[in-house]
C-alpha cells in the first residue's frame, strides 16, 4: 500500500497553454482524468476550493484542479464574446487536447459547475463522468428571491475586497463557519489582492453564467449532483430542477452544509464520489 | 406617499388580562382586528396606516400595539410561547370591549398570532386573513434563520438609524419604495419605548419560541382563511404560504410578485380589494 | 339578463383558414377564453358559470380552439400547437374588428394565451392563466401527471368509464359533476371522432404538442393573473410558481380542494377575482 505523499501548491504547480489562454493547474496522481473546476467568488483557485480532495482523487485518478480563466494564476479574461460558461468550458477542452488526455470525468463547483455542465453539452465525446455541487446555471429558483444572500456578498467583494467583507462571506458560505481563522482570511484576501487584473476584468466583462435550463437535457453523461440544503449562494431547487432535467442522474442532499459541500463534508464527500465514479 | 395617506385616530386604551393594550379605532359595522407584524419600532398604526381608511369605511376596525410594542405594555417573555400570550391578551381586549367574534387581518408575527387565536378561540374568530405569517417552523426550500431574519438581531443590539434602515431595506421588495422619512418615524417610534428593545432582546434568550411551530395543528383552523405572500419574501419563505395552503382546511393563497414582507404596503390598492372582498365572503 | 344558453349565444366566424365557432355575449372591452385540451372540450362546457357574470361587464368570447368543439377539426405537425391557436385567436378578432383583447386560458388554453400575448403584445390587454400549460418540466412532481395519462387513454380509446375516471381526477370533489354534466361531456367527445384522431395525429410527445414556453416567459408584458387549484392533478402546482417568477408582472392565486377546473370549482370566487383583477388600472 503506497503511503500518501503529502501534496503541496507549489509541488503540483503547472502551466500550459489552452488555446491563446496560458492556463495554471495543480496535477497529481495517474490513471483516469478527473478534473476540477473552482467557483466563481474573488481569490478563488483550484488549489484552494479543492485542497481536502485531491489527495485522495489522486491516490485513485490523474487529478487536475484548473485554474479559470480570469482566476488564480491563469491569465486574465474579460468576457464579452460568450458566457462565462461556455468560455470557461473551452478553456478546459483546449487545455486536455494540450495535455493529450482524449476523455475527463469532470467535478465542477458553483460557477465550475455551471463550467462542468456547459461541457457536457457541448463536449459529450470528451466527458466521462459528471459531479456538480452547487452548482451555478440553473437559472430562477422559484423558491427563493434572487440574488440570494451570498451571491450579493460576492459582488460586493468584488468591487471592493477587504477583511471584513471576507469574514462576512465565509460566514455564509458554510454552515459551521467555526474554523474560519484570520490568517486563512488573510490568506484569500491576499490571494484577491495579488491579481489585481482579474478583478479589473471582472469589473469590465459584459457577461456572466447563463440560464443552462433549456440544455440540461442533453447531457448524455451520468451525473451525480450533491448539495448543501443549507446554501445561501445557489437555492436548492436548482438541484431539483437539475435532477428532474439530466436524463441519467441522482441527487445527494447534505445536511448542515452550505456552498463548500467538498469541504464541509470532505470525508464523505470523497467517498461518495470516488464510489460513484468507480460504479 | 411620504406622509401616511390617513391621520391617526385618536389613541385608545383597553385593559387586556394583565396588559394595557394601545389601539386605534374608526368605522362601525362588523369588527375587524389589524395585528402588525415584530421588529423594532414596529405598531399598529405604522403597519396598516395606507390600509386603515379602506377598511374603516366598511368595518369597525381596530388596531392594537402588541405587548411589547408601541405604546402597550412592555413585557418579557419567557414562560410561555410569545403566540401564546399575545393571543391570549387580544382574546382579552375583545373581552373588555364586548365583542363577541371579529374578522381579523394579521401580519407576519402577528400571523403567528392570529394562527394560535384561531386555534385556541375559534368561537371569537370569523375570517382570517394572514399576511406571509409566522408559525411555519422550518422551511424545506431555504436555509433559516433567513436573511432578513438576521437583520434584526443588530438592530436590537446597537439600535442606530443605519442598522434600523438595513433592516426595512429588506422588509421590501424595492427599497426605493421606502422614503426615508417612513425610516425617521420607525426610529423615533423605537426610541420613545427603549425598554421594548431590551425586553424583545431577553424573551429571544429564553427557551421559548417567539413563533411556535403551529404546521401540526393547522388542520384546527376553522375560519376561512386568505393567505397573502410577496414572492421575493426574505424573512419568511414561500414554501410556508404553500404549507399553510395545504394544511388549512379552508384556505386560499395569493402571492404577489416584485412584493417583499410588507404587501400591503407594497401593493396597497390590489391588497385592500382582494381582503375587502375576501372579508365580504 | 337573459339567461345565457350555449345555442342562442351561438356563433361562426372565418379565422384565416380556419372556420371558428364561438360563444358571445355582452358587449364592452373583449375577454377572450380559451378552453383546455381534454378530449370533447368546448369552450361553453369549460366556460358556462363564467359567461354570465362576465358577459355583465365585457364582451365575452368562448372560442372553440382548432380542432375542438364545432371549429374546423385540425392536423399540427409543423408548428407547436399553442402558435397555430395564438394565430387563429389573432385571425378571429380581426375577423371581428377587434383591436385589443384580454385572454383567459386554461391548460391547453393557458399555453395558447401566453403564446399570444408573446406573439402579439399590441393585441393583449391582460393575461388570466389558469392551471396553464407551456411550463416544461415539474421539479416537485413526476410526469406526465396521473390526469394527463388519463386523458391521452381517453383520446386513443374514448369511452364513458374511462370519461368517469378522468372527471374523478379532474376535480377536487368529484361529487358535484351531475350525470347530465358528464353525458353532456360524453356526447361532445364522441360527436366529433375526427378531433380525437387529428389531435393524436398531431401528438409530439410529451407535451401534447405544447412547446415549453419558459425561456419566453420574460418576453409578457401583460398585466398576468395566475390561478391554481392546489390540487391539480394534471398540471403541476410548481408551474405556477415558475409563471409567477418568469413573468415579470404577474400574481398567482392558489385556490385549495381545487382541481384543474377551477373556474368551475371556485366559479364565485374566481369571477368576482378576475372581474376585480380586470378592473384595477
Amino acid at each position: 500500500m503506497a503511503t500518501t505523499t503529502v501534496l503541496t501548491e507549489e509541488g503540483t504547480s503547472n502551466f500550459a497553454q489552452a488555446g491563446n489562454l496560458n492556463v495554471h493547474y495543480n496535477e497529481a496522481g495517474t490513471g483516469d482524468t478527473v478534473v476540477m473546476l473552482h467557483g466563481g467568488g474573488p481569490g478563488a483557485s483550484g488549489w484552494s476550493n479543492y485542497v481536502t480532495n485531491f489527495g485522495p482523487f489522486s491516490e485513485h485518478y490523474r487529478a487536475i484542479l484548473m485554474d479559470m480563466p480570469g482566476y488564480g494564476k491563469s491569465d486574465p479574461k474579460e468576457m464579452h464574446e460568450d458566457y462565462r460558461n461556455r468560455i470557461n468550458a473551452l478553456a478546459l477542452r483546449d487545455l486536455l487536447d494540450t495535455l493529450g488526455i482524449e476523455k475527463a470525468n469532470v467535478i465542477g463547483n458553483s460557477m465550475g459547475g455551471a463550467t462542468a455542465a456547459t461541457f457536457a453539452i457541448a463536449y459529450p465525446e470528451r466527458i466521462n463522468k459528471l459531479v456538480l455541487m452547487g452548482a451555478g446555471g440553473g437559472g430562477a429558483s422559484i423558491m427563493q428571491p434572487m440574488p440570494l444572500e451570498g451571491i450579493k456578498r460576492i459582488a460586493a467583494l468584488f468591487e471592493d475586497p477587504t477583511l471584513e467583507g471576507f469574514r462576512e462571506l465565509i460566514k455564509i458560505f458554510v454552515y459551521d463557519s467555526s474554523f474560519m481563522t484570520d490568517d486563512l482570511l488573510h490568506q484569500r484576501l491576499a490571494n484577491t489582492l495579488a491579481h489585481p487584473e482579474h478583478l479589473e476584468a471582472r469589473r469590465k466583462s459584459t457577461k456572466q453564467l447563463e440560464d443552462l435550463s433549456p440544455e440540461l437535457s442533453k447531457i448524455q453523461a451520468d451525473t451525480l449532483i450533491v448539495w448543501g440544503r443549507d446554501d445561501r449562494f445557489v437555492p436548492l431547487d436548482h438541484a431539483l430542477k437539475f435532477l428532474w432535467s439530466i436524463p441519467k442522474s441522482q441527487l445527494h442532499v447534505f445536511s448542515g452544509c452550505g456552498h463548500w459541500a467538498q469541504y464541509e463534508k470532505s470525508g464523505e464527500f470523497n467517498t461518495l464520489v470516488l464510489d460513484f465514479l468507480a460504479r | 406617499m411620504i406622509q401616511p395617506t390617513t391621520r391617526a385616530p385618536e389613541s385608545q386604551y383597553a385593559q387586556s388580562g394583565s396588559f394595557k393594550i394601545h389601539y386605534h379605532e374608526g368605522g362601525s359595522g362588523h369588527p375587524l382586528l389589524m395585528l402588525h407584524g415584530a421588529g423594532p419600532g414596529a405598531n399598529g398604526w405604522g403597519n396598516y396606516n395606507r390600509n386603515f381608511a379602506a377598511f374603516a369605511a366598511n368595518y369597525r376596525t381596530i388596531v392594537p400595539d402588541h405587548p411589547g410594542f408601541g405604546q402597550s405594555d412592555s413585557v418579557v417573555i419567557t414562560d410561555e410561547p410569545r403566540d401564546v400570550v399575545h393571543a391570549r391578551a387580544f382574546k382579552d381586549m375583545l373581552d373588555t370591549l364586548n365583542i363577541d367574534r371579529t374578522h381579523i387581518v394579521a401580519h407576519s408575527m402577528g400571523g403567528g398570532v392570529a394562527l394560535r387565536f384561531a386555534i385556541e378561540y375559534p368561537e371569537r374568530l370569523d375570517r382570517l386573513v394572514l399576511i406571509c405569517p409566522s408559525g411555519g417552523g422550518r422551511s424545506i426550500m431555504q436555509p433559516t434563520p433567513s436573511e432578513g431574519g438576521k437583520s434584526l438581531a443588530p438592530v436590537l443590539r446597537d439600535p442606530t438609524v443605519d442598522t434600523l434602515r438595513r433592516f426595512v431595506h429588506f422588509l421590501v421588495y424595492d427599497p426605493a419604495t421606502v422614503p426615508e422619512e417612513l425610516i425617521e418615524r420607525r426610529y423615533k417610534a423605537m426610541m420613545e419605548r427603549p425598554e421594548h428593545l431590551k425586553n424583545f432582546l431577553k424573551s429571544m434568550s429564553a427557551p421559548v419560541p417567539v413563533a411556535s411551530d403551529l404546521s401540526s395543528r393547522l388542520h384546527e383552523v376553522q375560519a376561512s382563511t386568505l393567505l397573502l405572500w410577496g414572492r421575493d419574501d426574505r424573512f419568511a419563505p414561500l414554501d410556508h404560504g404553500l404549507k399553510f395552503v395545504w394544511g388549512i382546511p379552508d384556505a386560499r393563497l395569493h402571492i404577489f410578485s416584485k412584493s417583499g414582507h410588507w404587501p400591503q404596503y407594497e401593493h396597497t390598492l390590489a391588497f385592500n380589494q382582494l381582503v375587502l372582498n375576501f372579508l365580504a365572503g | 339578463m337573459t339567461t345565457l344558453s350555449n345555442e342562442t349565444t351561438s356563433k361562426f366566424a372565418q379565422a384565416g383558414d380556419i372556420k371558428v365557432h364561438y360563444n358571445e355575449a355582452g358587449s364592452g372591452d373583449a375577454v377572450i377564453l380559451l378552453h383546455g385540451g381534454g378530449p370533447g372540450a368546448t369552450g361553453w362546457s369549460n366556460y358556462f358559470k363564467n359567461i354570465g357574470p362576465f358577459a355583465e361587464k365585457h364582451r365575452t368570447i368562448l372560442m372553440d380552439q382548432p380542432g375542438f368543439g364545432e371549429t374546423d377539426s385540425v392536423v399540427i405537425k409543423d408548428e407547436p400547437r399553442d402558435l397555430v391557436h395564438a394565430r387563429a385567436v389573432k385571425d378571429l378578432i380581426d375577423s371581428l374588428g377587434i383591436d385589443k383583447v384580454t385572454m383567459i386560458g386554461n391548460s391547453m388554453g393557458g399555453a395558447s394565451s401566453i403564446r399570444f400575448a408573446i406573439e402579439y403584445p399590441d393585441r393583449i390587454n391582460k393575461l388570466v392563466l389558469m392551471g396553464a400549460a407551456g411550463g416544461g418540466i415539474s421539479i416537485m412532481q413526476p410526469m406526465p401527471q396521473e390526469g394527463i395519462k388519463i386523458m391521452f387513454g381517453l383520446y386513443n380509446n374514448p369511452n364513458m368509464e374511462d370519461l368517469k375516471r378522468m372527471i374523478q381526477v379532474f376535480v377536487y370533489d368529484p361529487s358535484f359533476m351531475t350525470e347530465a354534466l358528464i353525458q353532456q361531456r360524453f356526447d361532445a367527445m364522441m360527436k366529433h371522432p375526427e378531433h380525437l384522431k387529428n389531435f393524436m395525429d398531431s401528438m409530439k410527445p410529451p407535451a401534447l404538442g405544447l412547446e415549453d414556453l419558459t425561456p419566453r416567459l420574460s418576453e409578457v408584458k401583460a398585466k398576468t393573473l395566475i390561478i391554481w387549484g392546489r390540487d391539480d392533478r394534471f398540471v403541476p402546482l410548481d408551474h405556477g410558481l415558475k409563471f409567477l417568477w418568469g413573468i415579470p408582472d404577474a400574481e398567482l392565486h392558489v385556490f385549495s380542494k381545487c382541481g384543474h377546473w377551477a373556474q368551475y370549482e371556485h366559479a364565485d370566487e374566481f369571477n368576482q377575482l378576475v372581474l376585480d383583477f380586470l378592473d384595477r388600472d
